[in-house]
């Protein structure tokens, strides 16, 4: 009886690290795919330009981001300009198409769940000394494709599927699921039309129906960009 | 020889190819899940979260499992892609974010479905994994956490209802669920009913155990394998518990405990004499209490029994009914008069034990006041449809019965979606088969169990009884439950229902002929159903056997009429019922079960000696999926075989128009074959994987398929017609183009609007132009753009294509782009995203995939109506056209304003001299008032709108836009009327450059440019 249950353990702790062995180098591969680590960790900058597109009328879309400190998205329509600013300790948005007239402060609950936004290695570089955990899923169908599924439980609260294509080992799709403000939330972003930048790393430069001309990093940004004052 | 080697290489690559094909080629043709939640399906199981009771899982007899976290608002399914069969679910309050679901449910009617195994999910329902160990266990009946030790887990299987099985009993996990060992075990016949534990003392466990087996036309409920035992030790040893129980043998025995006085004890023993007992000391005696019905009737299908998880006096039984007692079960009143009838779960808001939600046949229903008055949570879709039919209106309507819930219809599409409300109520009862008249659409044929059939006129609701009646010197009719009610597929006026004997009518049932004898086995050994029950007699006539189950007349030839009986009788006439030949061994050669129910058959369309045909077995506890064809009028047949297929089979489809496309509903999914049966698929289109599909429909003027299922109502993928076209030469391709058919021009018919929080809404089919193309692969690299060009090749439209593996569908508006709209206003102005609906024509589609360009025309068709004619249309086409080009003209002239604007200010900010400053301020200010005219600029709230002539201009446009009909001589006057507002303001702005142009031009000379040059020489 002993020996059945040592065989039983012996299994079971094999198995748990046959299976963190695989989940490892998953994450290896997918951060290879990307540019590798050591390319990820250099961004320290952020920049896209692009355009949304809905039924034939294209909208800028503008990104800016600093590594650990902040980033804005900026969205433009009929001449006039929307954002989003998240800064380590603060969040605010702004939509003036039906009228607002001055930024919303976002809580300080959204504020800690965009957190990992900012980290621009991405959450799965070095997700562990980060404070996050990561275990392999069942694969899913996205897209067509038998996609392997990661799920990171990261430090702020918030968890994220990741879905990466078997063959390329891109991130075809995360869903970010979370509760802010006493109400659950779920937020999917599908990743397609993959280039590689001249620094080496690769990005997805459409997301859903925003499309991004041009992609740059470690560009000078202007800490004007973000506050929100004109 | 090299002809046969290239053949056989062709045929082995076309295999290769169809092999590839999946649910996931067909990935974008997603179904509709129509519901309805008007009322539910049978519930088995709710379980919430102690310290965050928003939070609630639904355990369901056929629609899996759903979540909310609202209280009930809303709810969504979290177990799509696993066995939809409930029986147990079990929160771990000290990580509720685990959670185990045992499936199979434990309501032992002769309907309930099988589970297979045990499911746990750490992350709230996002994932889960099935436990090993349970696989074929069938029925699981509750699960218990240790509430001290969330590695403790117990599960109570009674195990198979359809024949013998050692995997059923008490099992015991110390490891998480990890690994289970049985702990508590009688024997083949006998398995666990019922566990719970004392929450002060979690050694302590008490379990009712059970013998119970059905067969296919009886029950018995009861033996001397059921009991109660008691464990002080975590399982280790067991106690019978025997002091002031009755007796035995006796059935089925539901428990409940005090959590606030844990030795008090109840027990609803199912006996000679069914009787409520109640101890005080933790079971070592029993007093047996009086009982009114509800707490003691039908204690095999009703075995809830709830205490208030803070007062031990406060006891709930619900049943058949509600009842609940205030003296800790010495008496019993009856309450909930409001609720659906016959009830099988109840949770109790532990923080605020007024709060309750109670399971039943027809739903969820919640109590704020301890069940005083109810609320139906009308979000909840999981009806248990048996079967569905359609009728040939535009749009046309579903009809179908449920599972104690009646006969209904709705429309496939209807007015911002479909909504509960538009579901009709048609007939009572249980409902199973309902069938539109053939000619006569207003009529309708409903039945409630047992083959009463009724004639329901749907213009008034009126309704009588049409059931054939037994004749002089006959035998007794032998309906089943679930009698078939058809409608010739060839001659519409055939109206068939099955007893033992086939009658059909053509008088709308008001006159029938017996056109056969006897059809079935008629072994009077299976038809003592008045003996059934065991313990407690039930005899509802769900056990009703030796009968008639399926009727199919064919569609090329009305004299082919094939029969299939609940006692493995298939059989066929070919000239309208003189006489019959009886397959049933022909069959049985093929590997099929002989004594199988013949669920369902299918006449071949294409060809009169063909035949499909599903059975099922189930009551015999064998669950091989039983489908095959025959080509030679059942003489031979071939047995279709899949590794996909883990379920008996409900019914097969042959498509209206591609022979080799067929459709099979099984009990845990829905398959689909491109060649006829050789390769077969799961459809995992938005259908839940493992969905109990009963009864599959294709409509054959929108080339729907309409998909009746068990527990998930009724499902619908809009026109498969792709799914027909597809063949292994365009599976290889790497890009596809299908072609469209005519679509009709519509400004939104059947929009969807609604949220979960007024009721479940299903979607409407979209009713824009579909863009349909094939990937082989998803495209990860490049993008894809659709344009849309007139038949002058003008470029009208520019739309992001998807890049999924498979079909695409992208969906054209219809509409040009947008007009340029005047920006520079105080708050955008959304004309800029509204078009003019283009004319009828053809239109060229050009898909541009990477560096690639793929032709495609559609045609789109307006429907001349009155009101609304072709030339109605083109003047209302050109209106909006004129409204289009006056939004550009005045975006023009904002620009041409604005760009003068900040030129002058450049100016202003390096002026000194006040004298020529006021001339340009009054320049810019004079910009800035005229600006003021053409939009909206000041406003500064969300709730102050500001009309100027853009905003009027929108609000005519969007009108015309949206208007299926002529615009109006108003409409068409204030078009003038703004014409000239916006000539006006171009004069204006003419009238101050010719004012001020030369001016400034002149002061710009003379004190700017100067300046620049020193700048520009100074930096150099």
């Amino acid at each position: 009886m002993k020996k059945t249950f040592l065989s039983l353990v012996l299994l079971f702790l094999f198995t748990t690290a046959f299976s963190q062995s695989k989940l490892d180098k998953i994450i290896d591969r997918i951060i290879d795919t990307m540019g590798g680590k050591e390319k990820l960790m250099t961004i320290k900058t952020i920049k896209k330009m692009g355009n949304g597109d809905q039924q034939g009328v294209k909208y800028p879309v503008n990104f800016y981001a600093v590594h650990q400190l902040s980033e804005r998205t900026d969205f433009s329509f009929n001449g006039l300009t929307g954002y989003q600013i998240i800064t380590k300790d603060s969040g605010f948005n702004f939509s003036p198409f039906g009228g607002m007239t001055t930024p919303e402060r976002m809580t300080d609950e959204d504020v800690k769940l965009s957190s990992d936004d900012l980290d621009l290695e991405g959450s799965l570089v070095n997700y562990h000394a980060k404070g996050h955990t990561v275990d392999l899923m069942e694969n899913e169908d996205i897209d067509g494709v038998d996609a392997i599924q990661l799920r990171m439980n990261l430090k702020n609260g918030k968890t994220i599927f990741y879905f990466i294509d078997p063959d390329t080992y891109y991130i075809i799709r995360t869903t970010a699921k979370g509760v802010s403000n006493g109400q659950e939330f779920s937020s999917t972003s599908n990743y397609y039309n993959f280039k590689r930048i001249k620094e080496g790393i690769l990005f997805p430069f459409t997301v859903d129906n925003i499309t991004y001309d041009t992609i740059d990093i470690n560009i000078p940004l202007d800490d004007k960009l973000f506050s929100t004052k004109k | 020889m090299k002809k046969v080697i290239l053949i056989g290489a062709v045929l082995l690559n076309s295999a290769a190819v169809f092999s590839q094909i999946s649910s996931a080629t067909f990935g974008m043709m997603q179904a509709r899940q129509l519901g309805p939640a008007v009322t539910g399906g049978r519930i088995t199981s709710i379980e919430g979260v102690n310290n965050e009771p928003r939070t609630i899982y639904i355990g369901t007899a056929g629609g899996g499992v759903w979540k909310t976290t609202n209280a009930g608002v809303s709810f969504n399914s979290v177990f799509d892609k696993y066995c939809q069969s409930i029986g147990a679910i079990a929160i771990d309050q000290q990580h509720p974010k685990t959670v185990y679901v045992g499936t199979g449910e434990s309501n032992m009617r002769n309907t309930v479905s099988i589970g297979d195994g045990l499911y746990k999910t750490t992350d709230g329902g996002e994932n889960w994994m099935k436990i090993p160990g349970f696989d074929s266990t069938e029925h699981i009946s509750k699960i218990i956490v240790n509430p001290k030790n969330s590695d403790i887990i117990y599960v109570s299987v009674p195990g198979a209802l359809w024949s013998s099985s050692k995997h059923r009993g008490l099992f015991k996990s110390v490891n998480g669920g990890k690994t289970f060992e049985k702990i508590l075990y009688i024997n083949e016949k006998t398995g666990c009913a019922d566990v719970m534990i004392d929450p002060s003392n979690p050694e302590t466990l008490y379990a009712s155990t059970w013998e119970f087996r059905r067969t296919p036309y009886s029950f018995n409920s009861g033996g001397n394998g059921s009991g109660i035992y008691k464990t002080t030790d975590g399982g280790k040893t067991w106690n019978a518990l025997t002091g002031g129980l009755p007796a035995k043998p006796f059935g089925r025995a539901a428990l409940a405990l005090a959590p606030s006085e844990p030795n008090k004890l109840i027990a609803i023993v199912e006996a000679e004499k069914t009787g409520l007992f109640m101890s005080n000391d933790g079971g070592q005696n029993w007093k047996q209490q009086s009982a009114i019905v509800n707490v003691v009737s039908r204690p095999f299908y009703f075995s809830c029994l709830v205490v208030d998880p803070k007062d031990a006096n406060r006891v709930y039984r619900p049943g058949f009914g509600f009842s609940y007692s205030d003296d800790g079960g010495n008496s019993f009143a009856d309450g909930g008069f409001t609720v659906h009838s016959d009830m099988h779960a109840l949770w109790i808001n532990p923080q605020y034990t007024n709060q309750m939600y109670l399971g039943t046949d027809g739903g969820v229903y919640m109590s704020t006041d301890r069940g005083a008055s109810w609320l139906l949570l009308a979000s909840l879709p999981v009806p248990q449809f048996y079967h569905v039919a359609f009728d040939n209106k535009e749009p046309y309507n579903i009809y179908g019965g449920l599972q104690d819930n009646g006969s209904w219809m709705a429309p496939s599409q209807a007015a911002f979606g479909i909504k509960n409300a538009d579901w009709k109520f048609l007939y009572g009862g249980d409902g199973f088969w309902v069938q539109p008249d053939g000619i006569d659409q207003s009529i309708v044929y409903a039945e409630y169990q047992g083959g009463h059939i009724g004639r329901v006129d749907t213009k008034d609701g009126t309704s009588y009884d049409v059931q054939p009646k037994q004749g002089a010197n006959e035998e007794k009719l032998r309906f089943n439950w679930n009698s078939p009610i058809v409608i010739g597929a060839k001659n519409k006026k055939n109206l068939y229902i099955g007893a033992q004997y086939l009658y059909r009518s053509t008088e709308q049932g008001r006159n029938w002929q017996k056109i056969s004898p006897d059809l079935t086995t008629n072994d009077k050994k299976k038809q003592e159903q008045e003996k059934s029950g065991g313990m407690s007699a039930d005899n509802t006539s769900a056990e009703n056997h030796c009968t008639i189950f399926t009727i199919a007349e064919s569609p090329l030839d009305e004299n082919i009429i094939w029969v299939g009986t609940d006692d493995g009788n298939l059989q066929y006439t070919t000239d309208g019922g003189k006489t019959w030949t009886n397959v049933a061994k022909n069959y049985a050669a093929a590997g099929i079960a002989a004594q199988s129910w013949v669920s369902s058959i299918e006449p071949g369309k294409f060809d009169k000696n063909t035949v499909y045909a599903t059975w099922e077995n189930h009551m015999y506890g064998d669950h091989k999926t039983y489908a095959a064809k025959s080509t030679d009028m059942g003489k031979t047949w071939t047995k279709f075989e899949s590794e996909e297929f883990n379920s008996f089979a409900h019914k097969i489809k042959e498509d209206n128009v591609n022979k080799d496309l067929l459709f099979l509903g099984t009990e845990m999914g829905l398959y689909a074959t491109l060649d006829g049966g050789k390769k077969w698929f799961r459809m995992k289109n938005n259908i839940p994987w493992k969905a109990m599909i009963r009864d599959i429909q294709i409509h054959p003027v929108t080339n729907d398929l309409i998909i009746a299922s068990h527990g998930r109502g009724i499902m619908i993928v809009d026109n498969i017609t792709a799914m027909r076209t597809m063949t292994p030469d365009m599976a290889a391709k790497e890009v596809y183009i299908f072609n469209s058919k005519p679509i009709d021009l519509t400004m939104g018919r059947y929009q969807t609007v609604g949220t979960q929080s007024e009721g479940w809404s299903a979607g409407n089919t979209p009713q824009q132009a579909p863009i349909k193309y094939y990937f082989r692969d998803r495209l990860n690299t490049g993008d894809v753009k659709i344009e849309i060009y007139d038949s002058n090749g003008k470029l009208l439209q520019t739309m992001p294509g998807t890049k999924r593996k498979g079909i695409n569908v992208v969906y054209w508006n219809m509409r040009t782009t947008p007009p340029k709209v005047a920006s520079g206003g105080a708050k955008a102005d959304f004309s800029g995203f509204t078009a003019p609906m283009v004319l009828p024509g053809e239109y060229t589609i050009k898909i541009k995939v990477a560096d690639k360009v793929y032709d495609s025309k559609i045609q789109l068709k307006g429907e001349e109506k009155p009101g609304y004619t072709l030339a109605d249309r083109e003047a209302q086409y050109a209106t909006a056209m004129k409204l289009y080009n006056m939004h550009e003209e005045l975006a023009k002239l904002a620009d041409d304003i604005s760009n003068k604007q900040k030129g002058l200010k450049l100016m202003l900010e390096k002026m000194q001299n006040p004298k020529t400053k006021k001339v340009v301020q009054q320049y810019y200010d004079s910009l800035e008032t005229l600006r003021g005219t053409l939009m909206g600029t000041k406003q500064a709230s969300m709730f102050a709108d500001e009309e100027r002539i853009r905003e009027n201009i929108s609000e005519l446009y969007s009108s015309v836009c949206y208007q299926e009909v002529k615009p109006s001589n108003l409409q068409e006057e204030r078009v003038k009327g703004l014409q000239e507002e916006i000539k006006k303001a171009e004069d204006k702005n003419a009238l101050l450059t010719k004012t001020f142009s030369d001016r400034v031009k002149a002061i710009e000379e003379k004190e700017i440019l100067p300046k620049s040059k020193v700048e520009i020489n100074k930096n150099n």
